[in-house]
């Protein structure tokens, strides 16, 4: 720690988000001075990523002021935050592979470089290319295409825009916002990216995002933890250790009866599915592991673990190169189609509701009806009985819709995510791959999707539950699988009279 | 906190808010058809032969064809693709039948342009599901094709037929009512019954509304895709037989007129161009606004020049009101 004394450049004070129900942030507050870097950390879903949305105005705020340079403002969209000199090095880069490097570098701001109404390519060039010199990457002719450098290129190149746009701008003191620059880069990079940071801190305020926890100790003057949108401790950087930082980004209290422990099932003896020696081409390998009748397994790790890939890769929508998937007796060698294995009593929930969970043109009933009538045998339909099924699950569920002929789009997020259920619920499923179940949806909802898990378990279903919410993952299952960097590195039993903590996962994760 | 809170609204605004929500939810079946109520009373003002039962046959005389090929239309765009070859696939089926039935002195042939629309289709299908081209350039593409064989084979001179059977089976009235247009409204039949009752109709939907999900829950995308060109080029087929019978002959540009017409009557009726919604019937109203207008306008001496500005206009303002603008903000 440096003991950053220049001016305070960025302070937020009471900063509030909600999403319909769900609160993603609580009244965070914290401030960042020139020369220093505030590192920012939390568990998926914390609220970090939230909070650099409303920063940059990507999102507005629901309550809380923010005041830059001393002056309260909120941003209206990034244009405008950048205008005002606060940047954001996004997590998945935010550049324009067709274009040159010095496009990339004054993107958006191109009326700052004209002569005569036209874009005055030289002096572009020219402004890029002292960019470029002045942190060392001079070697770097700014005419190529962004497109054709190595990852770790583009990424000084998506930070080096803070800068060269704060010199075309004329600003002096740029806020910048790094939203986990170091997910996808190796070792030597990194400690290349961290002199870059050294080399700016001087003449900036930085907010750093991290999983990477020892990283984040080394490199920031002041570390601040969210959990579940609230900001619960901010300490300097240089009295902490690792395991300060699981016991504070975790450390809530588990409630058995939120999860239903008690009705936690035995696995049954009858292995349903398998997972023998699966790999892809870069996110995991070697994943072996079994899932019984009635037992529910999780599987936790931090973003780029490789466990979504897995997930999407055991339903056969993630291709594979080697291994093999048992399914009740049939063995399916890699590369396994989805076909395979929905025609096999298994069925897949993605995280992503709106990019490949909803038909959002279809109403709730044809919604909860899709994987029925695909698994059917006859061609034709019977519109009474797919109203009558909808009407037994909306009352199953408790799903919450004017009508079963409700466009789907209507209902609230718990309620699209209890139908995406009952989608797969309708046909007969003996296994169930679900990837973070209950993201973005009330407690309430939350509740009642947990009861239906147990339910499943009780009548047999074999669950595999891939979630970024450890409480949910340690709550839930029997056994919970514990990936990092895209290879399971533990195995933790997680019986209803010992369940693991936590900080015990998290430390195993990271 | 729980989602009883969000669901509920006050007593006293659920009646009107319930109103609102009915217009809302069929806004964009009531239009199409207030459209169709307004031009039937303004044109019946502007020439009293409009509002005649000699006239309202002549317009379902006029549109069967076009219904046809609408239909045709209607099971592309509900995926969300599109065809612009259905009238030329429409000339190219017209000039096979009507060239093999010319040489072999047999016009029992001419039965096979739908089979040759159904070949022309197939092709548009593989090049789209299995060379995963979209479909606009394929059918673009093939567009020319089909209209430059139809040319070659003709060598660009129409065919004329004689009043033969099976010919026959499409012209004359029964009860008069044109013949012609039973055999459109028994394809809007079949066609709508088997979209809306069976799986691949749904497939169509689903594949519109959200193509990943569809192909995550297991449904053979690919193969409907292939199927449904397949199907819109045997519509297409038919369209031929039905536009040889009424004209006796085969000219080589006789797809030309209805490539747009056929996708703007689906577009009107309210079928979005990004699919999953809307269906056939929709698109029975859309034919109906196009050929009451050109016929309405003709009757009101509409210079012809200015017909299809109108024409230009309607289309442009019917999608404008139909459209669901909260899908797809961006269309690339």
């Amino acid at each position: 720690m440096t003991g950053a004394t220049g001016p305070e450049l960025m302070r937020l004070t009471a900063v509030s988000k909600d999403f319909g129900p769900v609160r993603a942030l609580h009244e965070v507050s914290f401030s960042v001075r020139k020369g220093e870097v505030v590192g920012l950390i939390g568990e998926n879903g914390a609220g970090k990523s939230t909070l650099l949305n409303i920063i940059c105005g990507t999102e507005t705020a629901s309550g809380g002021t923010m005041e830059i340079r001393g002056r309260e403002v909120w941003f209206e969209d990034y244009h405008q935050a950048s205008l005002h000199g606060v940047y954001r090095v996004f997590q998945e880069l935010a550049l324009l592979p067709n274009l040159t490097i010095w496009e990339n570098l004054f993107f958006g701001h191109e009326e700052l470089l004209t002569k005569n109404g036209f874009i005055d390519r030289q002096e572009a060039i020219r402004r890029a290319q002292n960019v470029l010199e002045r942190f060392d990457h001079g070697w770097i002719n700014p005419r190529s295409r962004v497109g054709d450098l190595p990852f770790a290129t583009q990424q000084v190149i998506e930070i080096l825009r803070a800068f060269a746009l704060s010199d075309l701008l004329e600003q002096d003191e740029p806020i910048i916002l790094l939203d986990e620059p170091t997910a996808g880069l190796a070792s030597d990079e990194i400690d290349f990216l961290q002199a870059l940071i050294e080399k700016m801190r001087p003449i900036s305020a930085m907010v750093f995002v991290s999983h990477r926890l020892t990283e984040l100790i080394d490199w920031s003057d002041t570390v601040v933890v969210l959990k579940d949108g609230q900001k619960v401790a901010e300490a300097a950087a240089s009295g902490l250790h690792e395991h300060d930082l699981h016991q504070l980004m975790v450390g809530r209290a588990r409630s058995a009866e939120f999860y239903r422990e008690s009705d936690q099932t035995e696995p049954g003896r009858a292995v349903l599915f398998e997972v023998r020696d699966f790999a892809d081409a870069a996110s995991f390998h070697d994943v072996d592991f079994t899932v019984a009748e009635g037992e529910i397994v999780g599987i936790a790790g931090v973003l780029g673990s490789g466990k979504s890939e897995l997930g999407r890769a055991l339903y056969g929508a993630h291709p594979t190169t080697k291994g093999t998937l048992v399914i009740g007796g049939d063995e399916l060698k890699s590369p396994v189609s989805t076909r395979q294995v929905s025609g096999r009593h298994v069925g897949y929930i993605s995280p992503e509701r709106k990019e490949d969970g909803l038909l959002d043109t279809f109403s709730l009933a044809q919604n909860i009806s899709f994987a029925t009538i695909v698994a059917q045998p006859t061609p034709w339909l019977n519109l009474r009985a797919e109203d009558a099924t909808a009407k037994h699950y909306v009352d199953k569920l408790k799903i919450r819709a004017h009508s079963v002929n409700s466009s789907i789009l209507t209902l609230s997020g718990g309620n699209q995510q209890k139908a995406l259920i009952a989608r797969w619920l309708a046909k007969d499923i003996r296994v169930l791959i679900v990837d973070n179940p209950t993201r973005g949806v009330d407690a309430g909802a939350k509740e009642q999707v947990y009861e239906l898990f147990r339910e499943l378990t009780s009548n047999g279903v074999a669950i595999i539950v891939i979630s970024d919410d450890l409480l949910e993952l340690i709550g839930l299952s029997n056994t919970v699988i514990v990936m990092r960097d895209g290879a399971i590195t533990s195995v933790v039993p997680a019986p209803v009279d010992a369940k693991p903590t936590e900080a015990e996962l998290v430390s195993l994760m990271v | 906190m729980t989602n009883n809170t969000t669901a509920t609204v006050p007593a006293t605004a659920s009646a009107v808010s319930q109103a609102q929500s009915l217009v809302r939810r069929h806004w964009t079946t009531l239009t199409p058809i207030a459209a169709l109520v307004v031009m039937v009373i303004g044109f019946s003002f502007m020439s009293p032969q409009f509002l005649t039962i000699e006239n309202a046959v002549n317009i379902l005389f006029d549109s069967s064809v076009l219904l046809v090929l609408a239909l045709a239309s209607t099971l592309i765009i509900l995926m969300g693709s599109i065809d612009l070859s259905v009238g030329s696939t429409l000339a190219l089926s017209a000039f096979a039948g009507a060239l093999l039935a010319r040489s072999t002195d047999n016009y029992w042939v001419l039965l096979l342009m739908p089979v040759v629309g159904l070949v022309c289709g197939l092709l548009n299908g593989l090049g789209v599901a299995f060379l995963r081209l979209p479909s606009f350039l394929v059918t673009l593409g093939s567009y020319f094709v089909y209209n430059g064989l139809a040319n070659y084979f003709s060598n660009g001179q129409p065919v004329t037929l004689r009043k033969f059977a099976p010919l026959t089976w499409f012209s004359g009235k029964i009860g008069g009512f044109p013949v012609i247009a039973i055999w459109a409204i028994a394809a809007l039949i079949v066609v709508a019954l088997l979209v809306r009752y069976t799986r691949g109709g749904r497939y169509l939907y689903a594949i519109g509304g959200n193509e990943k999900t569809a192909t995550l829950v297991g449904a053979p995308v690919r193969r409907v895709k292939v199927w449904a060109f397949a199907a819109a080029g045997l519509l297409a087929g038919l369209a031929a037989l039905m536009q040889v019978a009424k004209l006796q002959s085969a000219s080589p540009d006789m797809g030309e007129a209805y490539m747009l017409p056929a996708i703007a009557a689906v577009v009107m009726g309210g079928t979005p161009l990004t699919g999953g919604l809307g269906g056939p019937l929709r698109s029975l109203i859309g034919v109906l606004v196009i050929a009451i207008l050109s016929n309405g306008m003709v009757l009101g001496a509409v210079n012809p020049h200015l017909q299809d500005v109108v024409q230009g206009l309607v289309v442009v303002a019917a999608v404008a009101v139909t459209i669901d603008r909260r899908r797809k903000e961006v269309v690339k």
